[in-house]
């Protein structure tokens, strides 16, 4: 689960975010990543001013498919997911008029078919919810045939998007803000 | 092209899993005696220490670990066991990076261990045999080890084919190739006497309306394949390449809801089972 980071992960340089999972730092030497986001969808989110940042790894879009479950484990879902994360980055002190946010992941199926469409709905749950919020995406990369694994670098908010066939890198903080 | 022919010219062969299909006769038998089934698993004297291993390991909640076959088997019962032994088998097969595949040293295993699992959950689910549909799930991708030795050279008109016209593996590999690895997987498994409830699901998961005799299982691994991508284990460059057919959900009389629900249950599954992949992969 989320929150600040613990010791051990401040001495181990790298989060690693498991799937339905979340992690947030202030910690500059930090890289939080998450690996293998097939129809999950993975949610970076960086405040260049405070250089404070983190990573949630929704699977599903909507908890009211088990209460239960998102009690326990709320980043597993975009509704109850988002709300933890973001008062997780705030009481961090990012502010949403400064933070910028990728959105990866959400692959999907090939056919029309209605049976596996997680991924468009996870990737529209989480566009649905930062809209309410009044939070603008800086990056989208969503669909596609392939995972992809998101590597956020806290010091200089690179934020890396890995596929089998290559990487793509985005700059999340401006280089007067460094 | 012949398939056998194209399996006859691979250099190495993935290990035979023979004692699985040994084990799932036994399993289906209800006049097997308990004995018999240890017996098997002592033959084979590292597959009796792995056994040994995994059944000593935290998953099972050992305090004190038990280093006599029998005492192992009986503890965790022999549906476990036989579990077990496909994690020893399938870690043999899988174990390997598939560069064909763009996969990397482990991926392929997680995966088939992952579709075992929810194979084993549709089977518990629709009230089918659970050790077959996990036999089916973790042996679902061997054509693609096979491809790997065989067709390598080729395999990038394949990915261009995939990627150009949006189409599934099955498709873009049979108009390349004239075949594709299930095909491939279903050939090897009948030629080491695997029985059709076994292979045809294998054969059929992509069309899986089409499967003669097997259809309920093959619209489970059709099932199941989505699933474990959905937590993030369909590795490689083919990982969605998928054409998702409705009817199949259908066939197994479930809801769009349900496909949800196998997602939360295999994600706990899987966390469940990882102290004992840990110990599997350290001796791999």
């Amino acid at each position: 689960m989320g929150g600040s980071p613990t010791i051990g992960s401040v001495f181990a340089q790298r989060i690693v975010v498991g799937v339905g999972d979340m992690a947030v730092s202030n910690n500059t030497n930090m890289i939080i990543s998450t690996y293998a986001l097939g129809s999950c969808v993975g949610v970076v989110v960086y405040d260049p001013f405070v250089s404070v940042g983190g990573i949630l790894h929704v699977m599903l879009p909507d908890s009211t498919l088990s209460p239960d479950k998102a009690a326990m484990q709320p980043s597993m879902f975009a509704d109850t997911g988002w709300r933890v994360f973001w008062q997780s980055l705030v009481s961090l002190r990012a502010e949403k008029r400064r933070v910028k946010v990728v959105i990866a992941g959400g692959a999907s199926v090939l056919s029309q078919s209605d049976m596996f469409k997680i991924g468009e709905r996870n990737a529209a749950a989480i566009k649905r919810i930062l809209q309410e919020e009044g939070i603008p995406t800086f990056a989208e990369e969503l669909g596609g045939l392939n995972n992809r694994t998101l590597h956020l670098q806290l010091k200089t908010g690179t934020v890396e998007i890995k596929y089998p066939t290559g990487t793509k890198q985005l700059e999340l903080k401006e280089p007067h803000e460094s | 092209m012949n398939l056998d022919n194209i399996i006859a010219q691979v250099k190495r062969l993935p290990p035979n899993p023979q004692i699985m299909l040994k084990l799932l006769r036994l399993l289906q038998d209800i006049n097997t005696n308990p004995n018999d089934i240890v017996e098997l698993i002592r033959i084979d004297a590292p597959l009796t220490a792995q056994v040994l291993r995994l059944s000593n390991s935290a998953y099972y909640g050992v305090v004190t670990p038990s280093f006599n076959l029998e005492e192992a088997i009986n503890r965790v019962g022999f549906r476990e066991t036989y579990k077990l032994v496909g994690v020893v088998c399938s870690s043999q097969i899988f174990n390997t990076p598939v560069q064909t595949y763009y996969l990397e040293n482990d991926q392929l295993w997680e995966n088939s261990i992952a579709t075992a699992l929810v194979m084993e959950c549709i089977a518990q689910r629709i009230g089918s045999d659970p050790s077959h549909a996990y036999t089916i799930g973790l042996l679902h991708s061997i054509g693609k080890v096979i491809m790997n030795q065989v067709m390598a050279d080729k395999y990038a008109e394949v990915y261009a084919l995939l990627e150009k016209d949006k189409l599934s593996v099955m498709e873009a590999e049979t108009q390349v190739l004239g075949f594709n690895y299930s095909q491939l997987g279903m050939a090897l498994l009948k030629k080491w006497n695997f029985p059709p409830e076994i292979y045809e699901p294998i054969e059929y998961h992509f069309n899986p309306m089409e499967a003669p005799t097997q259809q309920l299982h093959a619209c489970a691994l059709h099932l199941a394949t989505c699933v474990v991508g959905g937590v993030g284990l369909n590795y490689g460059r083919d990982a969605w390449a998928i054409k998702a057919h409705e009817e199949a959900l259908q066939k197994l009389g479930l809801q769009f809801e349900d496909v949800e629900r196998f997602l939360l249950q295999i994600h706990e599954r899987l966390n469940d089972i990882k102290a004992l992949l840990m110990t599997g992969k350290q001796k791999s």
